[in-house]
Order: C-alpha cells, then sequence, then structure tokens
C-alpha cells in the first residue's frame, strides 16, 4: 500500500533510516524514468484499494500507517466520489485570513502549513504525498498518458481524475517534511511541451491553469470554434473540482431571509424574484430556500407565498424589530442563513458555485460573498422600472476584506455572508435586546470570536443593494440610533471571553515607544525632513488626485460630499482640502 | 396587433435554463402582458432531452418546438424555426431563457411598437440591473441596433428579410437585423420603460475561461464587416483585430473566417449607407451614453 518512488539505492536507505516503522510496508520504486508509468502501474497493475505514493525526500509523521488507515476511513465516508488526497494544493475559493487559494499541510523549503484542521477539495494537489482510491480510479479506467519525466503527473492524475468525475482532496493527516522545494526551471521547461498542451486542451475548458508553480497558458493550437461547440467535452476544473467534491454528499439548506414589513412592494417583488432565480440555479448539491419574516403579516401581499414561506413573529409594539427577527429566523431548519433585505437583489449567474461550496465546507464556515452597492433613481408609482428609472453601480464589497471588519468597521454588508445557523441561535440573548442597528456587524464578529469557525472567500458577486437618496437605514442623517447599536454590541462582545485574541490581528494604534510631548521630533520624524516647497507639492499631488477621484464617479461620493459639507461648516475650507487629499485612500 | 390577439413569445434555451423557464420566466409573463400569451420555446440543442413541460391554460399557451437539426444549432436558426412554426401575423416577442419580464414590459414593447406612425422593425426593452450602455436617442428613441435579448420584431420586416442570418451561428445576429431593418427603411427603437432583468454573463467572465461570446465575436465581427461594408469594412475589421488583446483568438477567428465564411457572405448591402450602420471599434456598433 505504500509506495516510494526513489531515485537510487541510497535514497531507499535513507528514506529506511528515516522511516524505520513504515519502511516495513513500504514497496520502493527505484530510479524509474517515468512517475507517469509508476502511478499507471500503481492503478492498474496492484489489487490493493488503496495506495499512498510518496517521494524519497520526504519525512512522514510515525504514526502515518495508522494516520492513513483512519483517514480514508473518514473519506469513504464524508467524501463518496474522492480519487486522489494530498497535503497541498490549489483551492477553487479562498481561505482565512489572507484569502489564500494554495493549501498547505506541509513543511517545505517555501515555508510551513498555512492552515488547520479541514479537508477540502482542490483542483490539483503536490505530488510529494499523495493517497490514491486505487479501485476507483481502476474502476474508472484512468490512465495517465506515457510521459517522461518527474514533472506535472501530479497535476494530471488530478485531471484525469476529476475528468472522470473523482473528487481531488487535501487532508492534514497527510502532513509532510517535504525536502526538496521542486525545480521551477525543470518546471518551467516541461511546461512548454507541445504534447502536454495537446493533452490539457483536449481536457481542459481553461485557457489557463493555476499551479503550485505558477500558471500555465495554454499555447496549443485551439479547435475551431463549431468543433469546439458541436464536440464540448472539456472540464471547467475550478468549477469542476468543486462540483465533483459534492457529488453523493448529503444536500444542504440555506434559507435566504427576507425581513420586511412590507413598504415598498415592487422591491420586494424584485428581492423575491431573483432569491427564487437564483434557487432554481443553485442545482440540487444545496437547496437555497426563500423566507420571509415580518412582524406585520397581516400586510402580506399575496405574491409574496408563491415565491417564499412567510414566517409571522410576534413583537412590542413600538419597537425596532429588525433584529428579533433574525432571532425567529434562527428557527429555521436550515443548514446555514443568508439574510437578503427586502430592496437587495441577488445575482444567480454563479449561484450552481455556490451552492458547491457551501455542500462541501465545514458545518461552522463563515462564508464572505462579494456585493455592490446600486444607487438607484426611482419614479413614484407604476411598475418600479419606468422611463424615468436609473441605476448606477456603486461602491463594490469584495468579500476578500472581510478580516479590514476586525478594525472596528465594517466591510461586509449583511446579503455579504452567508453564516451557519448554529452560529445565530447561540449567539448572546443580551445582543438581540440591546443591539437594533449594526445586526449584520454583530453577527460577523460573533462568528469570528467562535472558536473553530473557518472562513470562506468566495470571490464573486452575488448581492446587490439597493442605495436610495429615501428609505434606506444606511443612508439616514441622525447617526444616533446606529451610535447606540454599536455601544450595546461592543458591550457584549468585549466582555466575551471565547477566543481573545482576535481582534488583535487588526493593527490599531499602539503606545508611542517614546512621548510625543517629550520628544516632538521622534514623533513625526518623516514631515520634518520635507521641506515647505516639497510640502506644498504633495499637497497638490494629493489634493489634484482626490479631484479627480470625484470626478470620475461623482454619484459614488455623493454620501462622503455630504460629510465633506459638515467638515466645512465645522472645521473650515483648510479641512475640506485636508479631507479631499486623503480622498484616494478610502474605498 | 390588437390586444385580443394573442402575443406570440419566443425563446431559444439550452439544459441549464429549463427550470428558470419553468418556475420563473413563464409564470413571470401573465404580469408582463395583458393579452392573451403564446409561447414558443426550441432547445438549440437536438441532442439533449431536456425540454420545458408547463401546463398551458387560457391565458397563456406554451409549446415545446423541436430543433430543426439532430445536432446544436444556432441561435438565428433556431430563431428563424420558431418564427416558421409560430407564423406570427403583426409582431413576435423574442426572449432570452436567463431573464424575468417585469411587470407591464411586454405591453410597454407592444404600446410603442402601435403607437409608432413610421415603420418600426425593432423595439427592444431595457435590460436590468446592468443596462447596456449604447446610445439612443431621448427624443425619438431610435437606437443604433437592439439587443436579442429582449424585444418585439415586427413580422413583415422579418419575413422580408428572410429571418436572422444564420452564418453567424451565436453573437452579431442581432446587430445584423437591426442594420437590415435600417438599410431596408425601417426604424430601430429602445423603450426605456420596458424592464427585463437580466443578469448577462458580462460581468462574470473569467480571465481563464474563453466565453463564447468573445469566442464568435472575433470572428462574425469579420463576417458583419465585411457583409456590410464589403472590402473596406473587412480591412477595418481586420485593423481592429490586430490590436486585439488575446492575438491566439483573433488570429484563429480570421483563419476560420477566411478558410470558411469570405466566399459565403452575401454583399446585397456592401454600398449602401445609413447613419446607424456604423463601426466605431473591434465589436463595438455604437457610441456609449
Amino acid at each position: 500500500m505504500l509506495h516510494v518512488v526513489a531515485r537510487s539505492a541510497a535514497a531507499v536507505t535513507e528514506w529506511t533510516r528515516r522511516h524505520p516503522t513504515a519502511s516495513a510496508s513500504a514497496r520502493f520504486h527505484i530510479d524509474r524514468p517515468s512517475y507517469f508509468d509508476v502511478l499507471n502501474e500503481i492503478i492498474r497493475d496492484t489489487t490493493a484499494d488503496y495506495a499512498l505514493v510518496v517521494h524519497d525526500d520526504v519525512f512522514l509523521s510515525e504514526r502515518i500507517l495508522e494516520d492513513v488507515a483512519e483517514l480514508i476511513s473518514e473519506l469513504d465516508s464524508d467524501w463518496p466520489a474522492w480519487g486522489v488526497c494530498g497535503n497541498a494544493g490549489v483551492l477553487s475559493f479562498g481561505l482565512g485570513c489572507k484569502n489564500t487559494k494554495i493549501l498547505r499541510y506541509l513543511r517545505d523549503p517555501h515555508g510551513g502549513p498555512n492552515y488547520q484542521g479541514i479537508v477540502v477539495p482542490a483542483q490539483s494537489i503536490d505530488g510529494n504525498v499523495m493517497l490514491l482510491n486505487t479501485r476507483a480510479l481502476r474502476d474508472r479506467g484512468i490512465g495517465l498518458p506515457a510521459f517522461e519525466g518527474f514533472q506535472f503527473y501530479d497535476l494530471v492524475l488530478c485531471i484525469e481524475a476529476l475528468y472522470h468525475d473523482l473528487a481531488v482532496l487535501i487532508a492534514p493527516r497527510l502532513t509532510s517534511v517535504h525536502l526538496s522545494g521542486g525545480s521551477q526551471e525543470q518546471f518551467d521547461k516541461a511546461a512548454q511541451s507541445f504534447r502536454l498542451h495537446r493533452y490539457l486542451l483536449q481536457r481542459l475548458a481553461n485557457a489557463e491553469l493555476a499551479t503550485l508553480n505558477g500558471l500555465v497558458k495554454l499555447s496549443a493550437e485551439l479547435p475551431t470554434s463549431e468543433q469546439e461547440f458541436q464536440h464540448r467535452d472539456t472540464i471547467d476544473i475550478e468549477l469542476h473540482a468543486l462540483q465533483v467534491a459534492a457529488r453523493k454528499r448529503q444536500k444542504r439548506q440555506v434559507a435566504i431571509v427576507i425581513r420586511t414589513q412590507f413598504r415598498d412592494q415592487a422591491l420586494l417583488r424584485r428581492a423575491l424574484e431573483t432569491a427564487q432565480a437564483f434557487a432554481v440555479a443553485a442545482g440540487d448539491v444545496t437547496e437555497f430556500k426563500p423566507f420571509v419574516v415580518t412582524d406585520r403579516p397581516a400586510d402580506c401581499p399575496d405574491f409574496v407565498h408563491r415565491h417564499a414561506s412567510v414566517i409571522a413573529v410576534d413583537t412590542e409594539p413600538g419597537i425596532d424589530s429588525r433584529f428579533k427577527l433574525i432571532q425567529c429566523a434562527s428557527g429555521i431548519d436550515a443548514d446555514f442563513l443568508w439574510f437578503v433585505d427586502d430592496d437587495d437583489w441577488l445575482f444567480p449567474n454563479e449561484a450552481e458555485r455556490l451552492g458547491f461550496i457551501v455542500n462541501i465546507v465545514p458545518p461552522n464556515a463563515l462564508l464572505f460573498i462579494d456585493t455592490q452597492w446600486f444607487h438607484e433613481r426611482i419614479g413614484s408609482g407604476g411598475p418600479m422600472i419606468t422611463g424615468n428609472y436609473s441605476i448606477i453601480p456603486g461602491r463594490y464589497f469584495f468579500a476578500r476584506d472581510w478580516a479590514m471588519s476586525l478594525s472596528g468597521d465594517n466591510y461586509i454588508p449583511f446579503c455579504g455572508m452567508i453564516v451557519p445557523t448554529q452560529l445565530v441561535r447561540t449567539l448572546d440573548p443580551r445582543l438581540f435586546e440591546r443591539v437594533v442597528y449594526y445586526e449584520d456587524f454583530t453577527i460577523q464578529l460573533s462568528g469570528l470570536i467562535s472558536p473553530g469557525t473557518v472562513q470562506i472567500v468566495v470571490e464573486k458577486l452575488f448581492s446587490g443593494i439597493s442605495v436610495r437618496e429615501t428609505g434606506n437605514s444606511i443612508t439616514v442623517q441622525d447617526r444616533m440610533r446606529w451610535d447606540k447599536s454599536y455601544v450595546e454590541m461592543i458591550a457584549c462582545l468585549c466582555s466575551d471571553p471565547r477566543n481573545p485574541n482576535l481582534f488583535s490581528l487588526w493593527p490599531l494604534p499602539a503606545i508611542n515607544p517614546v512621548s510625543p510631548a517629550a520628544q516632538p521630533a521622534a514623533w513625526r520624524p518623516s514631515m520634518e525632513a520635507v521641506s515647505r516647497p516639497e510640502r506644498s507639492l504633495l499637497l497638490a499631488y494629493r489634493l489634484t488626485l482626490g479631484l479627480i477621484i470625484i470626478a470620475g464617479n461623482p454619484r459614488r461620493w455623493i454620501g462622503r460630499a455630504k460629510r465633506g459639507l459638515l467638515i466645512a461648516r465645522n472645521d473650515g475650507m483648510l479641512s475640506v482640502l485636508k479631507w479631499i487629499t486623503i480622498f484616494w485612500r478610502g474605498k | 396587433m390588437s390586444l385580443q390577439e394573442p402575443v406570440r413569445i419566443h425563446c431559444v434555451y439550452g439544459e441549464k435554463h429549463v427550470r428558470h423557464l419553468e418556475q420563473v420566466l413563464l409564470p413571470a409573463l401573465p404580469a408582463a402582458v395583458s393579452a392573451p400569451i403564446q409561447v414558443f420555446c426550441m432547445n438549440y440543442n437536438a441532442l439533449s432531452s431536456a425540454r420545458i413541460s408547463y401546463a398551458s391554460n387560457n391565458h397563456m399557451m406554451v409549446a415545446d418546438i423541436p430543433t430543426p437539426a439532430m445536432k446544436r444549432c444556432g441561435f438565428a436558426e433556431c430563431h428563424n424555426a420558431l418564427f416558421r412554426a409560430a407564423k406570427p401575423n403583426e409582431s413576435f416577442i423574442i426572449v432570452n431563457p436567463d431573464t424575468i419580464p417585469q411587470p407591464r414590459s411586454i405591453d410597454s414593447l407592444i404600446t410603442r411598437y402601435r403607437r409608432s406612425e413610421i415603420p418600426v422593425a425593432i423595439v427592444e426593452g431595457r435590460q436590468w440591473p446592468f443596462e447596456h450602455p449604447k446610445e439612443f436617442d431621448p427624443l425619438s428613441l431610435e437606437t443604433p441596433w437592439a439587443s436579442g435579448a429582449f424585444c418585439l420584431i415586427d413580422a413583415e420586416f422579418y419575413r422580408k428579410v428572410g429571418g436572422m442570418d444564420e452564418t453567424y451561428f451565436l453573437y452579431m445576429e442581432d446587430v445584423d437585423l437591426s442594420w437590415q431593418a435600417w438599410l431596408n427603411g425601417y426604424t430601430v427603437l429602445y423603450e426605456p420603460s420596458s424592464a427585463i432583468v437580466h443578469f448577462t454573463g458580462g460581468h462574470y467572465y473569467r480571465r481563464d475561461l474563453i466565453p463564447d461570446e468573445v469566442r464568435y465575436s472575433f470572428r462574425n465581427f469579420l463576417i458583419i464587416a465585411r457583409k456590410f461594408f464589403g472590402d473596406a469594412g473587412e480591412q477595418t475589421a481586420l485593423n481592429y483585430l490586430q490590436e486585439a488583446g488575446d492575438q491566439r483568438l483573433a488570429n484563429r477567428a480570421i483563419r476560420e473566417y477566411l478558410d470558411h465564411f469570405k466566399d459565403r457572405i452575401s454583399s446585397q448591402y456592401v454600398g449602401m449607407t445609413h447613419p446607424c450602420v456604423k463601426i466605431v471599434g473591434l465589436n463595438c456598433f455604437h457610441r456609449t451614453r
């Protein structure tokens, strides 16, 4: 079951010295000219159901054979369509603070591990340690092309597995210390192989391929448009890696929760229609189901029932019920909740991808997705979109910026995250009583401080957020209720002892090593070194840059312009100029 | 078309659109049009078994028309087959399968078509949330070309020009049809009060995939340029393609055009001019609003 591909007898001796226990179970493939041939032999010519194939320059844990046995049992149970598993590879989504798409459970000359604890599907894996589901590979008649050498065999094996609907995974139990970082030069040479490109074009729809060694651009001659259209049997490796991994897994459910008091029915209809379109486009591995949660059930128009299940909530008269409605929504029988405002809408274009990802991530995953503001001008009466209607795309919220929310400002709108239902169910009950606004930020931060939370980043636009002159709580002038909610939120969160280290991840003001009053020169050394003309030049440059940014998309900056007017009134024109000079820093 | 007469709606779909059509698009149609509705659908891929199944009622009849050939058929070929099957008298609507018609949207197209005092070939609706930025005259509502994603087409005009040009296979048939309208004395209008939700794929294109739109548009750009502007148009298109970002794709388009299309292109429109028939850039046939 354990196969070591060794370049020489000396390498075998060295491997045996490092692994005195495991070497007894190892079969050595010595001085073979092609890794592809070795893998073909292991798949076709052995009768074992599984095979662990490793390089001769890896260090494995002393418990590796027991770990692998447990891992096989776990994979067979949780990932019914698995084919290949490794300890590092390329993902089809982002993971963690750094939004990494390269997951590493190993130490090699490039660095150490960058995540912990979860098995995830991948597009491809590194070949230093590979666990093969040889029975499944054999059953599908998988064989690698007859290529020579020691480059691309791992990538080609993964492509063959995916092409034949077997998943590629990365698991922490296969961790290793790999003494070689590989040869980039040899990889680059191999990447120019004409035969390799012909092979890749027969298998992949992609024009370039992300690998651990960098992007490979496919350069063989393209088939004609007509040939391509009539004989489409290539895969998009990025999406297919997710699709295959989700095969035969238990279906998951996401409740699309729309809180409403039915004030604008045209906008609500839009939200519901697009939510339904999303649910339809998402496919079968994850069910997205729209729910309307309201404390005004008597006002519910008929059309709502055609698109969603309606949950009526009893609340005390006169209170702002927005967080209460969330509390009630946590009673929905679903794995995840996706809160969408009643004037938002959903983009179904990548719904299927999101369905795959929700299905294959850990149950405690907090998913961040891209959203965007749209500035709308809506005429009164009649259908929502009339001749006077206008819509202008505004600020784009990147899911990858989620960690910046640890700065104290929220970078993820409510519809930009999908949260485990269990998280909402276990929120500090005081939050529901004390927080009204910032309910999205409260849930986000509560999720982040929960031990075991896995942050998943999906960089596709999934939600549109309507921004209008009136009718939006985000544009209200009096911020008193917002500020009150903020203090209640942090009053609860700061007293929460779970994961106390989290907020320190983001750099915030720290104690200066030297008091500014005592040594002003040390406090502002950089400006001291700049002459007055240089400062004027710098100010002029930044002022021009700020004006260009404003002129480029004035509507986008309307909200900030109001702040500029406030500054002018309170602090004078000089402050306005200073404010413009820092525009380029802002989002 | 009187409001009592059924409105004919044509839709070409693929396997992945079936559920959207059955559960979202078709149920939205009764709010979009007050007259009785006849929907004619066609799966472009004859090899696929996915078909639309939707219970007709007094207000709406839905028919799934067989694909004209046992292969994956092009957009124009399918729409021409739908036209033959539906036999519309005065006009018909074409709609993309990934859309949601908004309330009264089709009524607005029909009203604009009927109100016009000059011959109208096409009335295009407004796409939401990503509106096409092409120019239109705010007073006359004239626009150089109409997108085939959602529009009303005059049946007599369609019959007269022989339907959409099947040479293109995918993409640019709508520009071609609009130009034929202008050069045959018709008008092409844009109706901003008629809206359809259309989640266009353009905002989701990936660097590592070549979308069909790009794949076909390069080649079809050469075809349309030659069809309407002759040798000079062909040269203009070649010049633009030499500046295209993906030269591998551009070269393939040129090769395909030269090997398979150049000699098949009709020259009946070469020499005819109209201000709305223009090329202003690579695959760009309009000024931006």
